[in-house]
């Protein structure tokens, strides 16, 4: 019994000495709350495009189009970030969603939340700018409980008491002396501008007392400047990389106006007005790696989305003109209609599941480009299921104020039906899909 | 590892810090403590011609949730 208290005596000891040999810089850290504040702005930031400073919202309207477009985000303390994206046509600037218990034509709707994993955050920084940050912070501190005391003992009160009863003693002065009879005029004159700067101040120093906070306000002032003042000392800048990931879930609503051809119709019925009605719910979880050295940034997602759509995509687009005679005699003056249409085997209201992944790989300096692979499997009722893999080479132009990504521009080759499941005549390298597209999938640093 | 609360959760953090070098990219082991970190930055500017070399110290703080997922 004896030995095991003098063990944990002698552990006791070691542990206290390793404590005392710790240095400020060996404990320092960022508050947990400085920390969630940085890492709930550098995600909002990502996920909206915006500064949380900033309004986060903005919309657009083409009148040439007659389209309005808005995207909204709203950023909530604990890590949530809820995006809006909606797009529609416009009359008489009114952007009507529903028409006679219809969706408009036009309209789309895209919802999505942001959820912040807490687990496996990290912030990247440099260990100086923690050090300075800490200063200023202490400082802050400082001068908040200074200023509390000054205000408990009332010092400025004090202070100007004294500093009144000086000014009236050099009233008195002023005015005795101004009452010496010998006194030249010049002397007098000078006396009197005198007395009537001192009687200005001391009017100024009893205004003050008369204005001066109560204690309770005084406090109030004090603690709203502190936090003014904390808030104004932001971390961001300090930040050279991170490491987080989120959940998104998104529901998105498009209807999509068309023109059907049918030529084996009658004349009449060959060409009608067509539309559907698209819904997506979709399930998502992103991982993003940032760093300011090069080579170290990484993102990654893979979702899921279930959808019921037709297969607008995979009909084939025509152009149409008619030709309406406005004389009996044809040739003579007639007026011509030019539209497009879409032919093929059209369906609608297909259950279509997708899973899909994207991986990025960001490369050079500044990360201005980035490897990327889309692998997407999608399964749909009554087809056999695809999976189609993307690559494509990321180029990001820079502002060169901000070294925010203005324009993020990808060259894809998109392989189309890996396992040839539709039994299509072409070779794989012959499926394909090759472009350049301007979207990703967040902003990006 | 230390323990501390967001919200009703309570949360863990490590801290590790790195010696790096901005002028020849020379990036030194992970520690714990961050005095160990500046005696490898101290020995990078030793050596012979890097006693110009911009070193600093980069540190990562990581959190990780004790209960919940």
């Amino acid at each position: 019994m004896k030995y095991s208290i003098c063990l944990i005596l002698c552990y006791l000891t070691i542990l206290t000495v390793h404590g005392q040999r710790m240095s400020f810089a060996d404990s320092a850290r960022l508050s947990d709350k400085v920390f969630k504040k940085t890492i709930n702005q550098q995600f909002s930031n990502l996920v909206t495009g915006q500064s949380k400073t900033s309004i986060g919202n903005f919309a657009s309207i083409d009148l040439r189009e007659a389209e309005v477009s808005f995207a909204g985000s709203r950023i909530f303390d604990s890590g949530r970030v809820m995006t809006i994206k909606t797009s529609g046509a416009v009359s008489d600037g009114l952007y009507s969603i529903f028409s006679n218990s219809k969706l408009n034509t036009q309209v789309s709707l895209d919802i999505k939340l942001h959820f912040l994993r807490f687990h496996h955050q990290i912030l990247g920084y440099d260990f100086d700018s923690l050090v300075a940050y800490d200063a200023k912070y202490e400082k802050l501190n400082r001068e908040y409980q200074a200023r509390a005391l000054a205000i408990k003992y009332r010092v400025d009160s004090v202070a100007l008491d004294k500093k009144l009863r000086a000014t009236e003693k050099t009233i008195n002065t002023l005015e005795t002396l101004l009452a010496i009879s010998s006194n030249s005029a010049m002397v007098k004159d000078s006396l009197t501008i005198e007395l009537g700067t001192t009687k200005i101040l001391r009017d100024s120093i009893v205004y003050a007392i008369n204005t001066l906070p109560s204690e309770n306000t005084g406090n109030r002032i004090n603690t709203t400047a502190r936090t003014l003042a904390r808030d104004a000392l932001a971390f961001q800048a300090a930040v050279n990389g991170f490491k987080f990931g989120w959940f998104t879930v998104g529901y998105k609503v498009n209807k999509n106006d068309f023109k059907f051809c049918d030529p084996s119709l009658a004349f009449e019925l060959q060409v009608m007005d067509s539309s559907f009605v698209t819904h997506e719910a979709s399930f998502q979880f992103s991982h993003y790696k940032w760093s300011e050295v090069a080579y170290q940034s990484k993102y990654w997602d893979i979702g899921m989305s279930l959808s019921v759509s037709d297969n607008f995509g995979l009909l084939k687009k025509k152009e149409i003109s008619e030709t309406t005679n406005l004389a009996p005699v044809a040739g003579v003056r007639s007026i011509t209609n030019k539209y497009n249409v879409y032919q093929g085997n059209y369906k609608r209201n297909l259950i279509k599941w997708k899973g899909y992944a994207d991986v990025y790989y960001f490369l050079f300096e500044n990360n201005l480009g980035a490897l990327h692979f889309y692998p997407e499997w999608v399964i749909q009722k009554s087809e056999r299921p695809l999976f189609n893999f993307g690559s494509g080479f990321l180029f990001s132009f820079k502002d060169a104020k901000t070294d925010g990504a203005i324009v993020n521009a990808e060259l894809y080759y998109n392989f189309l039906d890996i396992f040839n499941s539709t039994e299509a005549k072409e070779k794989l390298f012959e499926r394909n899909d090759i472009g350049i597209r301007f979207t990703f999938p967040i902003q990006f640093k | 590892m230390k323990h501390f609360k967001i919200g009703d959760e309570t949360h863990s953090y490590t801290i590790r810090h790195m010696a790096y070098c901005k002028t020849c990219h020379f990036e030194g082991p992970w520690h714990a403590k961050e005095s160990d970190a500046e005696t490898d930055a101290a020995d990078h500017i030793a050596e012979p011609g890097k006693d110009d070399h911009d070193v600093r110290i980069r540190t990562e703080q990581t959190t990780d949730r004790l209960f919940g997922i």
